[in-house]
């Protein structure tokens, strides 16, 4: 834990610092354009090689692009989620991350917001739980699995919203990114008969019940307990052994 | 103020895109050109093969091809110099970038240091109960180190909480899961730009946090030794026990002071790249 020798920094360190701070607190918004190189030149009192450093380093940061050759300048690009979260993903199929990793995360996550979410009971949680249900059933009384496959991921993303954990949510959503990827290449390879679907969709469903049912009467250890055997359950439909050893494909084949 | 993030999720698009709309033709260049570096075919360092080349491989115009290039260059991926005499430079996808990136997404949405506090509480427990069943046995040397740190750190509260971060994200790497790995990873860099919502001096702390601290960190300690041990269940119990009391300390922190800025971003301080 030794101290970081003092450095004293560049100006177009301070300037860049400048705009970012800008940028961070909202006061620049995405797809503002920041003015003419020449007016910033002038109002900075900086040399315009000064300027084009900062401005290489914030777009370095992806804080902002310069569209070369352009009259209208710089303008601001916020990082946005799905940026980072592509990234993310992308970095992971670099590492050689394989999809099996990617279910067990989502298992170390989900029984955990299982429990907090009995813990804490927000308001509306449970209503909104089984609205969602509820829209589930309808789904499956039309046969519509692949509306009931996109649903189904919104339910596990609705408990993480409801534990009010926005980094969780933003995590939780990059990996489904690359499950959802994922599920389809499977879902190509394995087929499975409308009656199956079916009854498994519907077994499901039982079990999301069961987790509201949980979840109001406030039973912390028998929501986690139950969410947690759901998930591995889940899991075994989507993950044979040869399967799961896939490696992360980050993007379309 | 910053944005909530969007809460309906993308998910309709994750599927029909996939399999219902036809990629525009730069999108499945840029795609393949992510494969090449992601397969380690261009190395990091090294130039993408100049543009003319790369329209004949691909056979596509050259506005086609600067899109694609200009997608990997948003995406980090690459770096376009002027004059173009040279291709573009490649980087390799790093976890230090994807962590900064989702740091600063992160952020100006409003993450807390309590969201991660409480993200840890669920990982860390599962990746210690995952390192305790690698075989061979993992190497501990550097969670022993950061355990140390925490309890060097005694009179610092932020020194205590950053080190207690990296020892659970260490722990995370030693779990052997890629993913827990990355999102550790991320948290660390989040944990850094938020130590601010810590107290500086240990006389600033709740009472009832100073009181219960040593137990807690004994309890980690004795963690650490079944993750060596190869006592699975029970490093997980004891991680987890330890990690739900320190949620616990940092909710009394937070209490104290409800008016928490989302302090300044800092710039990054190492030079190179």
């Amino acid at each position: 834990m030794a101290a970081k020798p003092v450095r004293v920094p560049k100006t177009a360190e301070l300037v860049a610092d400048q705009i970012r701070r800008r940028i961070v607190t909202g006061e620049l918004k995405d797809g503002d354009f920041l003015p003419p190189e020449s007016k910033l030149v002038t109002s900075l009192g900086i040399s315009r090689p000064t300027l084009r450093e900062a401005f290489r380093i914030l777009e370095a940061e992806n804080f902002i692009r310069v569209v070369r050759g352009s009259r209208t300048g710089a303008s601001v690009h916020t990082p946005r989620v799905e940026a980072a979260s592509r990234y993310a993903g992308f970095v992971l199929q670099s590492q050689g991350a394989r999809i099996a990793d990617i279910y067990e995360a989502r298992l170390a996550f989900e029984p955990y917001v299982a429990a907090r979410l009995s813990e804490e009971r927000p308001a509306g949680a449970v209503d909104r739980l089984r609205e969602e249900i509820l829209h589930l059933e309808s789904f499956i009384e039309q046969e519509d699995f692949v509306n009931f496959m996109i649903g189904v991921a919104g339910f596990h993303r609705l408990l993480i919203e409801l534990s009010g954990n926005p980094t969780l949510l933003f995590l939780s959503d990059m990996l489904q990114d690359i499950v959802a990827r994922y599920q389809v290449r499977f879902l190509s390879r394995h087929q499975i008969s409308i009656d199956e679907q079916r009854r498994m969709g519907l077994a499901g469903l039982r079990s999301f019940k069961l987790l509201a049912d949980l979840v109001e009467t406030g039973n912390v250890t028998g929501a986690e307990a139950h969410w947690r055997l759901h998930i591995i359950n889940a899991n075994k439909v989507w993950l044979s052994p040869s399967d799961g050893a896939e490696l992360v494909n980050a993007f379309e084949d | 103020m910053p944005d909530k993030i969007s809460t309906k999720t993308t998910g309709v698009d994750n599927f029909m895109s996939i399999s219902l709309q036809v990629p525009k033709a730069s999108q499945i260049v840029a795609n393949d050109l992510k494969g090449r570096i992601a397969r380690r075919e261009i190395l990091a360092g090294e130039c993408l093969p100049p543009e003319p080349e790369l329209m004949t491989q691909y056979e596509v115009s050259r506005p086609t091809l600067r899109e694609a290039i200009r997608i990997l260059e948003t995406q980090g991926l690459l770096t376009t110099t002027r004059g173009g005499r040279k291709g573009a430079r490649v980087h390799h996808p790093s976890s230090e970038q994807a962590a900064e990136q989702a740091a600063l997404a992160l952020q100006l949405h409003g993450a807390s240091l309590l969201d991660i506090m409480q993200l840890a509480a669920a990982m860390t427990p599962a990746a210690a109960r995952l390192a305790a069943e690698r075989r061979p046995r993992p190497d501990l040397t550097t969670a022993n180190r950061h355990y140390e740190d925490v309890g060097r750190a005694g009179g610092d509260p932020r020194a205590a909480t950053l080190a207690l971060h990296r020892l659970k994200a260490e722990i995370c790497a030693l779990s052997g899961n890629e993913a827990l790995k990355l999102i550790a990873g991320m948290m660390t860099m989040i944990v850094q730009l938020q130590l601010d919502a810590v107290p500086e001096r240990v006389e600033d702390l709740p009472p009832e946090n100073v009181e219960h601290w040593q137990e807690t960190y004994n309890r980690i300690g004795l963690g650490l030794r079944a993750i060596k041990t190869g006592a699975a269940v029970k490093a997980e119990r004891l991680i987890r026990q330890s990690l739900e009391e320190a949620v616990v300390y940092y909710k009394r922190i937070v209490a104290r002071d409800p008016l928490h800025f989302i302090p300044d971003w800092r710039p990054r301080s190492s030079e190179s790249e």
